[in-house]
């Protein structure tokens, strides 16, 4: 490539690298009531890094049954609340100094999600099992299938139209054959109600209606029941949960407070900028060291971190649904630190090719990167494998760490394979001394000088 | 196969003591979590007025008054905005604490009349680990298979068994020595461990391709020890810089980070140990072991 048109292209990439970066981090007002908020401000923080919502569970003076274990209430709130998707959350019990007091209370403290949360807790402490009425007439209360497992599975189906969610409720054989009979048996239009509560009270009163309306036999394919209509995923997500693990066995009541992050132990304590500052301290520091190690290549490598940190940066409110938690930083910080080690690899490659060989300047370039190009590959595909299988298996932290520790080694292959050799390419042509620039001496050098120390010496 | 054995005869020593007594560690113990992941004790004070000026009263009063009894509070969250405070103790300080002067002393520091403390409630608090080791071994199990079979197609079965040796020593290290230290592990253990295998295996992925040149570059009849010597030379620059890239991350978390994620820095300092002095010692001895048995 010429001196020119390396010019040119370079000035241009730095002009685009300096804007995006201004409008990564900077922040401004934007009209009388917006401001932009720059990436870092759009990402969305989970409940461990910034304020949550804490419920405060007692039992009811209804509740029918006395709470045997308590620890078993706990894990099945914390089983329901990471069905509904919540990362980062809390459960405790709250056994009370009073020995005289006997019923424990529950914390349940989570990210409060605008006009969501509520609702949540609501399926999350549903109380109660759930009922199935049947009749030829609207609001059946009729109870059927009683006596046998209803739901096999529930899946959600996707958005149909703007406010119409669908859903797909399997019914076991027995349910099904038994469903399909009282429709047939009925003279005119059947009605389904599906509802969520605590039997034989007076008039159903304890009982939250999932579903009500009229249901026909075609309406089940195979042993499927797709429901539409629901308003929002969310919406879809508390009824799929509701319909696959009922209730819980005991009825609490509850009130919410708003609360302080668990990583904020003072009120000043701005956790997400500080997450910021350690992870630019980590980019900063190991570009310098970077520079002073390879010099012109630690330059390189540097700019091409600099790229993965904005790409990281910028993806984690570019891919939906992503809410940052602490296991969500480590993985970002953890997919640095293989972008870095990649890097490192490429560096000490080239340099070793120049060393090792009586090659130019381009050709052990040239060289060093087809050598790194399958280690490269082999250790971003192992990462990703396991990044893969965190991302399907687990849950709340340890699934937070897997997405961004993914996204985080996609960004990493390309600005490795990529963006360094693009770097390269721009930066070698406008420099006189390749050599010097890029600290590359022959192994033969390095030998004679050393040898030269020892006689001096 | 001597030298090399020679030379990494004081890893496997260490390995090994470090395994059986972390390990017997954590058999007894467990991880040791912090106040918010294990039992504890708490008080809880919410004032009825939602007053900036009161609400700093109440924080700093509550505190003084801590001082004064020379209690120490591991952590704080505050209740709707600070109009309440939570407080945290690791061990039962009811008794060393008086309502009645507590609440005295709080209300005569806000000096707003009509202000009142609302709640006052000491708790024994049943921790909630979200600690759930089954699920991070269970990605990395499945991880290791997946692992085993990539690397033995793209390079060679000695290169495969030397990554996941690697992989899954680094993993039990970690694990080894959070028994032995006994950092508070909830809630980012599962990650560190996960972090640890796969750093492991990256630069022991790294380490077996160099192999592979070097073999490739042999002319004739190759000594495998003597290759492994050679390539743990080349590659100990890379491996110590990969070392200082975690410690900079490490440092950078327990530098800047609120008391909590302190102990997030120390986990990924240990991790990091762990995979750089597993991969580099290891993935030779392995893959030198079954090449001179294949020979």
């Amino acid at each position: 490539m010429s001196k020119k048109k390396a010019t040119i292209l370079l000035s241009i990439l730095s002009v685009i690298i300096a804007t995006v970066l201004v409008f990564t981090f900077i922040q401004f007002p934007v009209g009388a009531a917006g401001s932009y908020v720059g990436a870092i401000g759009g990402v969305t923080l989970d409940y461990d890094l910034e304020d949550g919502v804490a419920y405060t569970l007692t039992l009811s003076e209804d509740n029918d049954e006395e709470v045997e274990d308590v620890n078993q209430v706990v894990n099945e709130i914390k089983e329901r609340i990471e069905f509904l998707g919540y990362g980062a959350y809390s459960v405790k019990v709250l056994e009370d100094k009073d020995p005289l007091v006997l019923d424990d209370e529950i914390r349940v403290e989570l990210k409060s999600k605008a006009g969501q949360t509520d609702s949540d807790i609501a399926a999350i402490l549903a109380y109660g099992d759930l009922h199935f009425y049947g009749e030829e007439q609207s609001d059946p209360i009729k109870e059927i299938l009683k006596d046998v497992k209803v739901i096999a599975d529930s899946q959600y189906l996707g958005l149909y139209e703007e406010g119409n969610h669908g859903i797909s409720i399997v019914l076991t054989n027995e349910a099904k054959d038994e469903l399909v009979k009282a429709i047939e048996s009925a003279s005119g239009s059947y009605y389904l109600k599906i509802a969520c509560g605590v039997e034989g009270h007076e008039g159903h009163s304890h009982e939250k209606v999932l579903f009500n309306g009229e249901i026909t036999k075609d309406a089940i394919n195979g042993n499927t029941i797709g429901i539409s209509g629901i308003s929002s995923r969310e919406e879809a997500q508390r009824f799929i949960l509701q319909l696959k693990h009922g209730g819980i066995d005991y009825n609490y009541e509850y009130e919410s407070e708003s609360i302080s992050s668990i990583y904020a132990n003072q009120a000043d304590d701005n956790v997400a900028q500080k997450v910021l500052v350690a992870i630019i301290t980590i980019v900063v520091v190991f570009a310098i060291c970077n520079i002073v190690l390879f010099k012109g290549l630690g330059i390189i490598v540097a700019l091409s971190n600099l790229v993965f940190i904005i790409g990281e940066t910028w993806l984690m409110i570019g891919v939906p649904g992503i809410i940052l938690s602490i296991g969500g930083i480590i993985g970002i910080i953890a997919s640095t630190i293989v972008c870095a080690t990649a890097s490192l690899f490429f560096a000490q490659r080239v340099k070793d090719e120049y060393a090792s060989s009586k090659k130019t300047v381009k050709a052990a370039i040239s060289k060093g990167f087809r050598q790194g190009l399958i280690p490269t590959i082999n250790l971003h595909v192992v990462s990703g494998v396991v990044a893969l299988a965190l991302l399907f298996l687990a849950n709340a932290t340890l699934k937070n760490f897997a997405i961004t520790f993914g996204i985080g080694l996609a960004v990493s292959l390309i600005t490795n394979l990529v963006i360094t050799r693009m770097y390269t390419a721009l930066i070698l042509p406008l420099v006189k001394d390749k050599e010097k620039f890029l600290r590359f001496e022959r192994a033969e050098a390095v030998a004679e000088a050393s040898e030269e120390v020892t006689e001096e010496a | 196969m001597n030298a090399l054995i020679k030379k990494t005869k004081w890893f496997i020593v260490a390995t090994l003591a470090i395994l059986v007594v972390g390990m017997t560690f954590f058999g007894i113990f467990g991880f040791n979590n912090t106040i918010d992941y294990s039992d504890g004790y708490e008080l809880k004070i919410v004032i009825d007025q939602p007053l900036d000026s009161a609400k700093e009263a109440l924080k700093k009063s509550s505190n003084d008054y801590f001082a004064e009894k020379g209690i120490s509070v591991v952590s704080t969250q505050e209740v709707d905005d600070g109009m309440g405070i939570i407080f945290k103790f690791s061990s039962d300080v009811s008794s060393s604490i008086s309502e009645t002067e507590m609440t005295s002393k709080i209300k005569t520091s806000m000096q707003l009349d009509g202000v009142d403390v609302e709640t006052f409630k000491f708790a024994i608090v049943h921790g909630s680990s979200n600690v759930k080791v089954g699920n991070a071994l269970l990605g990395l199990a499945i991880g290791l298979v997946v692992i085993f079979v990539y690397v033995a197609f793209m390079e060679k079965i000695a290169s495969a068994l030397a990554v996941c040796a690697s992989y899954v020593l680094s993993m039990l290290g970690f694990t080894a020595l959070m028994g032995i230290l006994r950092i508070p592990a909830a809630p980012l253990v599962e990650v560190f461990m996960v972090f640890s295998a796969v750093f492991a295996a990256i630069l022991s992925i790294t380490t077996v391709g160099r192999y592979k040149e070097q073999v490739k570059n042999t002319e004739g009849k190759v000594d495998f020890a003597k290759l492994s010597l050679a390539v743990m030379e080349m590659e100990k620059k890379k491996y110590i810089l990969s070392l200082a890239t975690v410690l900079i991350a490490g440092v950078a978390l327990i530098a800047l980070f609120t008391s909590n994620t302190f102990y997030a820095g120390a986990q990924l300092i240990l991790a990091g140990v762990s995979a750089v002095s597993v991969s580099y010692y290891l993935t030779p001895l392995v893959w030198t072991a079954i090449k001179a048995k294949k020979k």
